[in-house]
């Protein structure tokens, strides 16, 4: 009875903190929208792609040769690439190498497809390779069948090619639009600043002297600790699904098909954030140091979990030390499993965060019991 | 009957002596007044009374029951109204006043109807649905006052619930302890005021330094530095017409002073002199033009005691 007092006057201040709600629901749907345009570019799987320069040797037997040609002019009508042939494959590869060229393809005397490409155009390189890898899959499948079942080879041959794009599409599934991706790491991102606002709960009780109002009373210590955490647990909560309707029906993102499971992660990593908060206040006294070190936490968590900019822009050795982020766990759950409806990282990621949350949480809990005043 | 009894009481931090080893019973009933300079040691020894302090050494006993032990049910029957402000400026005085009182058992309609019967008797029921953000001081400070009524506590403590308020807001205050008194609470009232020590309570102890270095009613105290009084007398002629040795003779003065017109003639407290003096001046056709008796007051104990003034 005195933990659901608590509560509901813990949710009271939530609710009613202005700039707080600001903060959690207003800021992350500006942000999806401002990031989710603003930075299409990296996404986007429209069809301009602006000009794009292939060069090509062709010395494949003739069944092999004729599909690439045929290849050559589907991309050349479809997306613009102009494809430019040339007899000598040292040159080429040189250029490439020295950054002339994003990618030279090479197709041998012994039918092997080579693809050489300059890391410099990421972009570039990995959209060649991406439809390379399709022609590929195709043509092995044209031959296949022409071997076993000669009267389909018009319809194989005849297949669309797939939308190549986006940066997803490498793996072949669900494309992620922009506003996609920031719908899930501006949420993620939030979530992680009711760190603050339960960080705030504790220290309020303290400078208010409330606290001291709290303890005369009948309470027992576990009630008001158990009430303020519930309290803030459960706003969070309600904020990031506020965002997460929003960003869904009003932005359009696409939160996948398991809306429980996408919820299941909110609640974890609400919990770890809100235990993050409370455990902190107990470590540092002062007021001012604690939301420093909150406000400059998050950001770097953020920026390694992949929040502000896609994983794969980051570069390989902060991809490395991003481990240490447990909102990359949150995010990466997130990714596979609206994108890829793979589950498997969901429960990883909410074993991290309530592992962690259980770590604070039982510092905190130790360290108000034996507070004087 | 004993509400609290406090024994051989300390608390240091660190070198500081806190509360130096205390003994103090409160009697129900009374208002208890602890005055005292800031620094002596009245929130330490209420804050180790409610429980919020641990003490080195010693014992209280609230309601006959060790404090610390049966926690709850001592703590049901005290309300406190802490020395600093502890009311939620984002609530509004209800739901201030209502979160505290379901924190002490009451529920349901019992709530509401409490909380406003403490915000009215604080004078506060218009502002009811108002937070105290804007409030001035002294409705703050009457509001901290209600959080710790609703319940009807059968005790009740109050550390320097005036403090930087005005003359109106004090006087509600100071009228509310008396009626709360009346109603049959038991009040521990600290301050450093010692009008209001002195208006209030039944009883006071005086705390310098961590002890309670003089207690009684007002009049006990102020008889033990002084057991004279002094009866000022202007004169409307001038003074020397006025046979000093004269009044010398009257049974019970001590000592005569004098400058311009004005006589001061202290006497003995146990013997009343004031008409012996007043025929005096009558009989000798001297005018009085004015007459100010005046007795030591807790100022003067206190300065007798400490040497110092009560505030600095
Ligand atoms: N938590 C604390 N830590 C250290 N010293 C304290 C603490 N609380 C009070 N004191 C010291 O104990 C003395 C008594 O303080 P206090 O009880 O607040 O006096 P009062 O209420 O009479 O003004 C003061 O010297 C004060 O500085
Ligand atoms: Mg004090």
């Amino acid at each position: 009875m005195n933990i659901l007092s608590i509560f509901k006057k813990e949710c009271i201040h939530i609710i009613r903190d202005i700039k707080g709600n600001i903060l959690m629901i207003l800021f992350p749907i500006v942000l999806i929208l401002i990031l989710g345009t603003a930075l299409s570019p990296l996404f986007d799987s429209g069809i301009d792609l602006g000009y794009i320069e292939l060069v090509y040797t062709d010395e494949a037997d003739p069944y092999l040769s004729s599909a690439y040609r045929e290849f050559r002019q589907e991309l050349s009508k479809e997306f613009g690439i102009e494809f430019i042939a040339t007899d000598d494959a040292k040159e080429a590869i040189s250029k490439i190498a020295d950054g002339g060229q994003s990618s030279y393809i090479y197709l041998t005397d012994r039918q092997e497809i080579r693809l050489y490409k300059n890391e410099r155009y990421a972009f570039e390189a990995n959209l060649i390779e991406a439809m390379t890898r399709t022609f590929v899959e195709k043509y092995n499948l044209y031959k296949e069948l022409a071997t076993k079942v000669p009267d389909k080879l018009e319809s194989a041959m005849a297949m669309e090619i797939p939308d190549l794009v986006a940066v997803k599409s490498l793996d072949g599934k669900r494309n992620i639009a922009s506003m996609d991706y920031y719908a899930i790491t501006m949420l993620t991102l939030i979530l992680l600043y009711s760190a603050s606002t339960s960080a705030h709960s504790v220290k309020r009780e303290q400078l208010l002297k409330t606290g001291n109002r709290l303890l005369v009373s009948p309470v027992k210590k576990y009630e008001i600790f158990t009430g303020q955490v519930l309290g803030a647990i459960s706003i969070t909560v309600l904020q990031g699904l506020t965002v997460l309707a929003f960003s869904s029906f009003i932005l359009n993102a696409y939160w996948g098909d398991k809306p429980h499971l996408v919820i299941m992660v909110i609640i974890s990593e609400a919990v770890m954030a809100v235990s993050i908060g409370i455990g902190l206040s107990y470590v540092i006294k002062n007021v001012a140091t604690l939301s420093g070190i909150i406000n400059t936490i998050i950001p770097i968590m953020v920026l390694l979990g992949g929040g502000y900019v896609p994983f794969e822009v980051l570069g390989e050795s902060i991809q490395k030390i991003s481990v240490i982020s447990p909102i990359r766990w949150t995010n990466q759950a997130l990714f596979r499993l609206v994108y890829d409806q793979d589950t498997s990282y969901i429960f990883i990621a909410i074993a991290i965060n309530l592992a962690i949350a259980a770590i604070f949480i039982i510092y905190a809990s130790l360290a108000y019991r034996r507070e004087d005043v | 009957m004993a509400i609290v009894e406090i024994k051989d009481l300390t608390k240091k931090y660190g070198s500081l002596v806190a509360v130096d080893n205390i003994s103090l019973t409160i009697v129900e009933g009374e208002i208890f007044g602890l005055l005292g300079p800031n620094g002596a040691g009245k929130t330490t020894l209420i804050n180790i009374l409610t429980g919020l302090v641990k003490v080195d050494k010693g014992t209280i006993k609230a309601f006959g029951q060790d404090i610390g032990k049966n926690g709850d049910d001592v703590k049901r029957q005290i309300g406190l109204v802490p020395q600093d402000l502890a009311i939620y400026e984002d609530l509004t005085c209800l739901e201030n006043v209502s979160f505290f009182a379901g924190l002490y058992g009451l529920r349901g309609r019992l709530v509401k109807e409490k909380a406003m019967e403490a915000l009215d008797f604080v004078g506060l029921s218009e502002k009811a649905g108002q937070a105290p953000k804007k409030f001035s001081g002294g409705m703050k400070r009457r509001l901290n006052i209600a959080c710790a009524l609703a319940h009807s506590p059968r005790l009740i403590i109050m550390d320097e619930p005036t403090v930087g308020i005005d003359p109106q807001s004090r006087k509600h205050i100071l009228n509310s302890v008396k009626t709360l008194n009346s109603r049959g609470c038991t009040v521990i009232y600290t301050t450093h005021y010692m009008e209001e020590a002195e208006d209030l309570c039944d009883r006071i102890g005086i705390m310098d330094h961590g002890k309670i270095i003089a207690m009684g009613s007002s009049n006990e105290l102020k008889s033990l530095v002084t057991d004279q009084s002094t009866l000022i007398v202007n004169l409307s002629s001038p003074l020397e017409r006025v046979n000093i040795d004269g009044l010398k003779e009257i049974k019970g003065v001590v000592d005569i002073w004098s400058d311009e017109n004005t006589i001061s003639i202290s006497s003995s407290r146990d013997i009343n002199n004031l008409d012996k003096i007043i025929s005096y001046f009558s009989s000798n056709d001297i005018h009085i033009a004015g007459l100010e008796s005046k007795s030591p007051n807790l100022e003067t104990v206190f300065l007798t005691l400490t040497g110092r003034k009560l505030r600095d």
